[in-house]
């Protein structure tokens, strides 16, 4: 009778817990979903759009010009710590006749990069971190290399920038934004980031980074987006 | 660094170290740290498959194996921390190997990662499936069979890692929290501090086999630590924290050792050395012999939790070996796919729960925990040779050490020589699987060297900026 009473409670007690584990994930997913809501209004013609786990995509324009954020989680590293990037895409064509992309630390597992779909492997510039891997569509792409350099050294001087590629259909900076909880991850490898939402005035730095870089290759294009910006609380630059 | 936590991401205030910026020790060993040494990571080998040790030498020899284990362990955290803090490539043993030794050296390290954690996944499920049949079986389900919860056990955590459906803290931290309280409630449950219920002097019967048996209990003494290097986790773009490294190990290790002392001191004061040398689950036999309801209901609760949360891990932890070697080519780059919507490596998830299965349903306990704790001997074998190639090629001085452990090589030298005796200790007990591993390992290296080797992209292997190595 004993043995009945406890596989009971045992069982009471596992519904309970199975029952707080399922609030408590979709209190999760319903955070995940925000994490972009604060940048939406820095956005024209926005469009918000949730991934299988959760996390939101956002489309639009910034002075007039198409960019898209991505949040990428990414726990695909063995002994180190999940992450969670952000993806920031300015989807205007530019005169490039071949793609490069610049990936710093690179450990071999960055499913994001673009890095892994071009084969030419270039001298890393001066200026550039040290430990940067620079990768061309083609020899060819020396060429852009040389051209956006001085702007891509500029936004890889922030050390949480992971990559930076240029292609025919816009260019693109990848950046971290969380990194996941050591304990949680020891744990039961969970992947819990300390965060409810991206800062909107990072997320523009990283725009306006991008509007510099593409003026690098495209003469006569504003550095900055449009001026009627919606503006954002002045942030200290990072040194 | 000053760690300032934050609720926004992205900006200056964002709770990230970069670059080498000191992070202090606090930061380092958090509760939640803390408790994942203890708990998350190796507290099942307290539930399960340390007590081998007593079957192979006697109670007084599993004690000795796993002090001396714990001496092979510092010896490792030493060497590993020294490594871990230079190498920023995250990776682990895995990028070291890249970078120090050769892709051939690295493709065996990512197969010794692969096969340890995958042998670990079976054994838990093998101890999960049994709990439930045992307990079936008392409760009048006479004809409960551990197979199908062996199997359910494999493919639902398969499918939660495919998903990447990932549980919650709350939810963690109450299992963790039992599986650990568990241990604790059974040690004070069985009085210690009076013969009523222990009898040691009747039990404890020297060393049955003499000291043969205590180099013969070193086999399973390791299964008591056994993946506590993987605590020395990088962050992304920073240099693990330099003495922080050591220490955050070793408090594990201490914290490993205190709880693996009290398992054994309740159980081998309950049940003679010939039992408890080939039971499945010690703790909750320890349980049972009490005839508390409440301590039999609570250990099974501590066990099933502690299996599945490590049979969990380790799938997480073996896909993504795989998968970096799918990435790097060492294996078909097939294996380096992500999934489009859940963003895990799922082909690697799948292609490694039938080699589980195989062995969860093939094989006995005993003998799968020996095969991971060879694939992990492995590993620890690596590491002397690893940090002896790593100092003459870059002696001291030519490129930034985060950590320099003191007395090289002496703790190289020393944990070269506990692997050999290890290596000789599960010969005594398990020739036949230690030589089919070895057979495996080394046509699995052939294979690599003259097929696989010419896929890879060497230019790609070597990514530190560090000097050419001395002699090169």
């Amino acid at each position: 009778m004993s043995l009945i009473l406890g596989c009971a409670l045992t069982g009471a007690g596992l519904a309970l817990v199975a029952g707080v584990a399922h609030l408590e994930q979709r209190r999760i997913r319903s955070r995940r979903r925000k994490l972009l809501d604060a940048c939406r209004p820095l956005f024209e013609e926005a469009r918000l759009e949730h991934g299988g786990d959760g996390f939101p995509r956002l489309y639009g324009r910034i002075g007039g010009s198409r960019v898209t954020i991505e949040l990428i989680p990414d726990m695909m590293t063995i002994r180190r710590l999940p992450q969670l990037w952000m993806s920031v895409t300015l989807l205007e064509p530019v005169p490039v006749e071949s793609g490069l992309a610049v990936l710093v630390r690179p450990s071999g597992a960055e499913f994001f990069s673009l890095t892994q779909h071009f084969h030419a492997t270039l001298r890393v510039p001066n200026g550039f971190p040290e430990a940067s891997l620079v990768r061309g569509q083609s020899p060819g792409a020396t060429k852009v290399l040389a051209t956006v350099a001085p702007a891509v050294a500029t936004l890889l001087a922030d050390p949480k920038v992971k990559e930076v590629a240029v292609t025919p259909n816009g260019v693109r900076a990848i950046r971290q934004v969380a990194e996941g909880r050591r304990g949680d991850y020891l744990l039961l490898r969970q992947s819990a980031f300390d965060v409810v939402s991206v800062d909107p005035g990072a997320m523009l730095e990283l725009v306006d980074s991008l509007f510099s870089l593409r003026a690098a290759l495209v003469p006569g294009k504003s550095a900055k987006p449009t001026p009627d910006r919606p503006s954002v609380p002045p942030r200290e630059r990072r040194p | 660094m000053t760690a300032v936590p934050s609720d926004t991401a992205g900006g200056k205030s964002a709770v990230t170290a970069i670059h080498g910026e000191k992070i202090s020790l606090l930061r380092i060993l958090g509760p939640g740290h803390v408790w994942a040494l203890g708990v998350g990571i190796v507290l099942v080998g307290e539930f399960m498959g340390w007590n081998f040790a007593v079957g192979k030498g006697g109670a007084i020899a599993a004690l000795i194996a796993c002090w001396t284990a714990g001496l092979l362990y510092t010896c490792v955290a030493m060497i590993d921390s020294e490594v871990t803090s230079t190498v920023a490539a995250a990776g682990g043993q895995y990028a070291q190997a890249k970078h120090i030794v050769g892709p051939l050296m690295a493709f065996n390290v990512g197969l010794f990662l692969v096969m340890a954690y995958t042998m670990l996944e079976a054994g838990n499920a093998i101890t999960a499936g049994y709990l439930i049949q045992t307990v079936g079986g008392m409760a009048g389900f006479e004809g409960v069979h551990d197979k199908p919860f062996i199997v359910l056990t494999i493919l639902a955590l398969a499918w939660l890692n495919y998903r990447g459906v990932y549980a919650t803290l709350t939810f963690n931290l109450v299992i963790t929290a039992i599986a650990f309280v568990s241990i604790i409630v059974l040690f004070f449950g069985l009085k210690p501090w009076s013969n009523e219920v222990l009898h040691h002097r009747e039990l404890i019967s020297g060393l049955p086999y003499g000291w043969l048996g205590v180099i013969a209990a070193l086999h399973f003494g390791l299964w008591f630590y056994l993946g506590i290097e993987g605590t020395t986790q990088a962050a992304e773009e920073v240099r693990s924290p330099a003495r922080s490294l050591p220490l955050g190990t070793m408090l594990g290790m201490i914290t490993l050792l205190i709880a693996a002392t009290m398992t054994w001191y309740v159980c081998v004061g309950l049940m003679p050395w010939e039992y408890l040398g080939q039971a499945i689950t010690p703790l909750f036999d320890a349980a049972r012999l009490t005839d508390s309801t409440f301590l039999m209901v609570f250990l099974f609760v501590g066990t099933i939790f502690s299996t599945l949360a490590s049979a969990n891990g380790c799938i997480n932890d073996a896909s993504r070996a795989w998968f970096s070697m799918g990435r790097d080519r060492y294996m078909p780059a097939w294996f380096g796919a992500v999934h489009p919507k859940y963003r895990t490596p799922f082909r690697s998830i799948v292609f490694l729960v039938p080699i589980a299965l195989i062995f969860a349903l093939g094989a006995p306990l005993d003998q799968v925990i020996t095969f991971s704790i060879l694939s992990g001997l492995l590993g620890y074998t690596f590491m002397p040779i690893n940090v002896v190639m790593f100092r003459r090629k870059w002696p001291l001085g030519t490129i930034k050490r985060g950590y320099v452990h003191p007395f090289h090589p002496l703790p190289a030298l020393v944990l070269l020589l506990l692997c050999a005796v290890t290596y000789f200790a599960v010969f005594l007990g398990y020739g036949t699987q230690l030589v089919a591993m070895m057979v495996f390992y080394i046509v699995a290296s052939a294979w690599f060297a003259f097929h696989r080797y010419k896929y890879v992209r060497r230019g790609d292997q070597f990514t530190m900026p560090w000097p050419k190595p001395r002699g090169y």
